[in-house]
C-alpha cells in the first residue's frame, strides 16, 4: 500500500474497510437508530468486529492523555493590540491611494478609531468598571444582604440554624431517603469562569440590567474598605461547602428584615450578634402568634353548614384524586426546577412521592402553587351546583350577593380551610391548649423557633388528648428534650 | 419560502443557540469587549490544534493570531449561517493550509501529494522509521506517551488530522466539520475513518501494555 494514500496500512483479517467506516461512525454517534443497532447486533456476534471496535476506542481515549496548553498570557493582548494596529495601518493604506479615497478613508477610519479607542484607552477608563462589575458581580448583586448579616459567615451560620430563614423548598423521598432541597437565590445560577459572566450580564434582559446598573453604582459609591469586605465575604459565602443552605437563609433573612418596621430593625442593628439572635427569635415569636391568630379568622360559613361543607370536599376531592395527584406530581417537579434547585431528582421519585403522599397535602400544596387548578377542577361540570344543594338558605344568600369572581374566591377559601382542617390540628385548638400549659412550659415553647414550636404544641396536644396528661413537670422533662436536637420526644 | 428568509431563519437560530455567534454579531457591531471575549474562548484549543498541524508552538500562536485576525477583518461581513466554532475553524482551516503550502514551497521538498487534496503528508515509512529509532523499551513516563501520540497524529495526512482534531477535541458533528473543511459529510466519514485506522496501527504496541512493538517482538522471540 501507498504509505501516502490515507488508508489504513492494513487491516485485521475479515474486517473490511467499509467496517471501519461503520465502526467510526458508530463511536462517533454518526449512525442511525437502524445502523447502530445492526451494529450492535453484530458486535454481540462477531468477537473480531468487537474487538476492533474496542481497539479503535481504545486508540481514541488515548489521545486524551495530551495535555492542552493555555497560550502565553499575553496572547489575548497581543492579539487586541495587532487587531487594532491592523484596522488603522488597512485604513491608512486606504488613505494614501488617492485623495478622494483618502477622504473615504478618514470616514472608513472614524468607526476603527472608534474601536482602538473604544479598546486601547476605554479598556483602561471606561472598561474597567465592566471588568470590576463582572468580577464583583455576586457580591453586586447581593451586597444589601450581606450586609444585613455584617458579612459576619459566623452570624449568618447561627441566622441558618433559625429554622423559619431556611426555606427547603420541597421535601422529595429519594428511595430510602429523605432529601431535602433548598430554595437558592438568584446568585445561584451566576457562572463562576469570568467569559461566562460577562455572557450572563449580556444575556441579563433590560429589566435586569438597570436593576444590576442601579447596584453596580451604590456598590462603587461604597468605600474601597467596604467594598473588599462584601467582595471576600462573598467569596468565602462561596467556599463553603453549605452555601446553599446559607444562601438560602441569607434570603429569607433579608425578606423577613425588610419587612420589619424600621424601629425594630434600628434596634435590631444596634444590638450585639448574640443578643440580636435573642430578639430576633423574639420577633419571630410573636409573628408566629399573630399568624395563628390570623388563621382562625377565615370566613367560613354556619356552623350548620360546615359538616355538609366538608362531605362535599371529600366526595369531590375523591372523585378527582388521580387528576389531582398527577397535576401535583407536574406542578411539583416544575416548581423545583423553576427555583433552581441543586439536584433534581429522577422523575419516577416524583411519581412515587405523588402517588403515596397525603391527598390533604396534595390539595393544599396546589392551593398554594397551582390555585388556578384547583378551582378549574372544582368548578367544572355540576361540582357547583352540588354545593348549592347542600348550602343553607343563608349561605347561598352570602354567595349570591356576590360576583362570580368572589363567589369562587370565597368558596376557595372555605376549601382551603376544611382542607387544613383535615391535615393536623385547628390552630384556635392549638391557642387554648397552650394556654392550659403552666408558665415554665409556655417559657420553654416561646424560646423555640416558629416551627419547632408549632410541632411540639401539636404533639402535646395530641399526647394529651391521648393519655390525658396534665402534669406539668412531666411536660417540662419532655420539652427539655427537644431541645436537644437528637431527641426528639418519644411518639 | 424565499432564500433571504431562509438565511434570516437560520441566522436568528444560530443566535438564539449560540452564544459565541451573539458575541460575534456584538462584534460586527463594533465591540471590542466581545472580541475579547471571543478571544480568550478560543484560543486555547485553537492554538492547540494548529500545533498539531504545524508542528511548532511559536508558529502555531503566529497562526491564532492570524486567524483571530481574519475573523476581524470579516466581522462587518458576518452572517451567522453555522455555529461560530463551525466558521472559526474554516478560517484556521485555510490558514493552516496555506502556511503547510508555503513552508513545503520553501524548504523544496518534493512530497507525493494526497489522493485527497493538495496538501503535503509526511510519509508513513519515515515516520515509522523515527518511531523505531526512537521508541523507547518501555514508556517510562507520561511525557514519553505524549511524544508518541503526537508523532502518531503527525502521521496522519492534513485532512485526516484535521477532521480529527475538530472531531475529537471540538466535539464537531460530521456535517459541522464537513462544512468546517468545504467537504462532502461522506468525506468526512471517510477521512476520519481511515485517521482513526491509522492510528490505531501506529499505536497498537501502546494500548495494552505499554511496551514497544520492539520488545514485545523480543518477548515473542524467546518464547519461541
Amino acid at each position: 500500500m501507498n504509505s501516502n494514500s490515507e488508508q489504513p496500512e492494513s487491516q485485521t483479517g475479515g474486517i473490511e474497510f467499509s467496517d471501519f467506516d461503520e465502526l467510526t461512525a458508530y463511536l462517533d454517534g454518526e449512525l442511525d437508530e437502524t445502523q447502530t443497532q445492526a451494529v450492535e447486533n453484530r458486535l454481540g456476534s462477531d468477537s473480531k468486529y468487537l474487538a476492533e471496535m474496542q481497539s479503535l476506542q481504545k486508540t481514541w481515549d488515548l489521545l486524551d492523555t495530551l495535555p492542552v496548553q493555555s497560550p502565553g498570557g499575553s496572547f489575548t493582548k497581543t492579539t487586541m493590540e495587532l487587531i487594532v494596529g491592523d484596522a488603522v495601518s488597512t485604513a491608512r493604506n486606504r488613505r494614501k491611494r488617492t485623495v478622494f479615497l483618502g477622504r473615504v478613508a478618514v470616514i472608513a477610519l472614524l468607526p476603527i478609531v472608534f474601536f482602538a479607542t473604544a479598546y486601547g484607552v476605554a479598556r483602561r477608563l471606561q472598561s474597567d468598571p465592566d471588568r470590576r462589575l463582572i468580577e464583583n458581580l455576586s457580591a453586586i448583586e447581593n451586597y444589601s444582604k450581606y450586609e444585613v448579616v455584617d458579612c459576619d459567615i459566623d452570624f449568618l451560620e447561627s441566622i441558618r440554624s433559625i429554622d423559619f430563614f431556611q426555606k427547603p423548598t420541597v421535601i422529595v423521598e429519594n428511595g430510602n431517603e429523605i432529601e431535602v432541597a433548598y430554595e437558592d437565590d438568584s446568585t445561584g445560577s451566576i457562572p463562576m469562569d469570568y467569559i461566562q459572566r460577562a455572557e450572563y450580564v449580556r444575556a441579563l434582559d433590560v429589566e435586569k440590567k438597570i436593576s444590576l446598573k442601579g447596584k453596580f453604582e451604590a456598590f462603587e459609591e461604597k468605600p474601597e474598605a467596604d467594598r473588599q469586605r462584601l467582595a471576600e465575604f462573598d467569596l468565602e459565602l462561596q467556599a463553603r461547602e453549605n452555601r446553599q443552605q446559607l444562601r438560602s437563609a441569607l434570603t429569607g433573612f433579608y425578606e423577613w428584615f425588610k419587612e420589619l418596621g424600621l424601629s425594630e430593625r434600628s434596634g435590631l442593628q444596634d444590638l450585639s450578634h448574640d443578643e440580636r439572635l435573642v430578639e430576633i427569635r423574639s420577633i419571630r415569636h410573636r409573628q408566629a402568634q399573630n399568624e395563628l391568630g390570623k388563621k382562625s379568622l377565615v370566613n367560613l360559613p354556619s356552623k350548620e353548614d360546615v359538616p355538609f361543607l366538608m362531605g362535599w370536599c371529600e366526595s369531590i376531592f375523591q372523585l378527582k384524586e388521580g387528576q389531582l395527584r398527577d397535576r401535583f406530581r407536574i406542578v411539583l417537579e416544575s416548581s423545583m426546577r423553576q427555583k433552581k434547585i441543586g439536584s433534581i431528582p429522577p422523575s419516577s421519585v416524583f411519581l412515587k412521592k405523588s402517588r403515596v403522599e397525603n391527598l390533604n397535602l396534595i390539595i393544599g400544596f396546589l392551593l398554594r402553587e397551582d390555585r388556578q387548578f384547583v378551582e378549574d377542577l372544582i368548578f367544572e361540570g355540576e361540582a357547583l351546583f352540588g354545593l348549592y344543594d347542600i348550602l343553607s338558605l343563608n349561605a347561598r344568600k352570602q354567595l349570591d350577593s356576590r360576583s362570580e369572581a368572589e363567589q369562587r374566591s370565597r368558596i376557595l377559601d372555605w376549601v382551603d380551610a376544611v382542607n387544613q382542617s383535615q391535615q393536623g390540628t385547628s390552630t384556635e385548638d392549638l391557642k387554648k391548649f397552650e394556654m392550659q400549659l403552666g408558665s415554665k412550659v409556655r417559657d420553654r415553647l416561646q424560646k423555640m423557633s416558629s416551627e419547632k414550636y408549632r410541632e411540639t404544641l401539636e404533639w402535646m396536644y395530641e399526647e394529651s388528648r391521648k393519655s390525658q396528661i396534665s402534669s406539668q413537670s412531666w411536660w417540662e422533662q419532655q420539652i427539655e428534650k427537644t431541645l436537644d436536637p437528637n431527641q426528639f420526644p418519644s411518639k | 419560502m424565499s432564500v433571504s428568509e431562509s438565511s434570516l431563519q437560520k441566522a436568528s437560530k444560530y443566535e438564539l443557540l449560540d452564544p459565541d455567534v451573539r458575541l460575534m454579531l456584538q462584534v460586527r457591531e463594533g465591540s471590542a469587549a466581545a472580541f475579547e471575549a471571543l478571544v480568550e474562548k478560543h484560543q486555547k484549543r485553537l492554538v492547540m490544534v494548529l500545533e498539531h498541524l504545524v508542528s511548532n508552538r511559536t508558529q502555531a500562536e503566529d497562526l491564532a493570531q492570524d486567524v483571530f485576525l481574519r475573523v476581524y477583518r470579516a466581522r462587518e461581513r458576518y452572517v451567522p449561517t453555522a455555529k461560530f466554532s463551525t466558521w472559526l475553524y474554516t478560517i484556521t482551516h485555510n490558514v493552516a493550509s496555506n502556511s503547510i503550502r508555503k513552508s513545503s514551497r520553501r524548504k523544496e521538498i518534493n512530497l507525493v501529494a494526497s489522493p485527497s487534496g493538495s496538501m503535503p503528508v509526511r510519509p508513513l515509512d519515515t515516520m515509522a522509521k523515527d518511531k523505531s529509532n526512537l521508541m523507547p523499551t518501555r514508556l517510562a513516563d507520561q511525557k514519553e506517551m505524549e511524544r508518541v501520540i503526537r508523532e502518531a497524529i503527525q502521521s496522519l495526512g492534513p485532512r485526516q488530522r484535521m477532521a480529527m482534531l475538530l472531531s475529537k477535541y471540538e466535539g464537531m458533528s460530521y456535517n459541522e466539520i464537513a462544512e468546517s473543511m468545504e467537504l462532502t459529510t461522506q468525506a468526512v466519514k471517510s477521512l476520519l475513518s481511515r485517521a482513526r485506522g491509522n492510528l490505531k496501527e501506529t499505536l497498537a504496541p501502546y494500548l495494552n501494555s505499554g511496551k514497544s512493538s520492539r520488545e514485545s517482538d523480543r518477548e515473542d522471540g524467546g518464547a519461541s
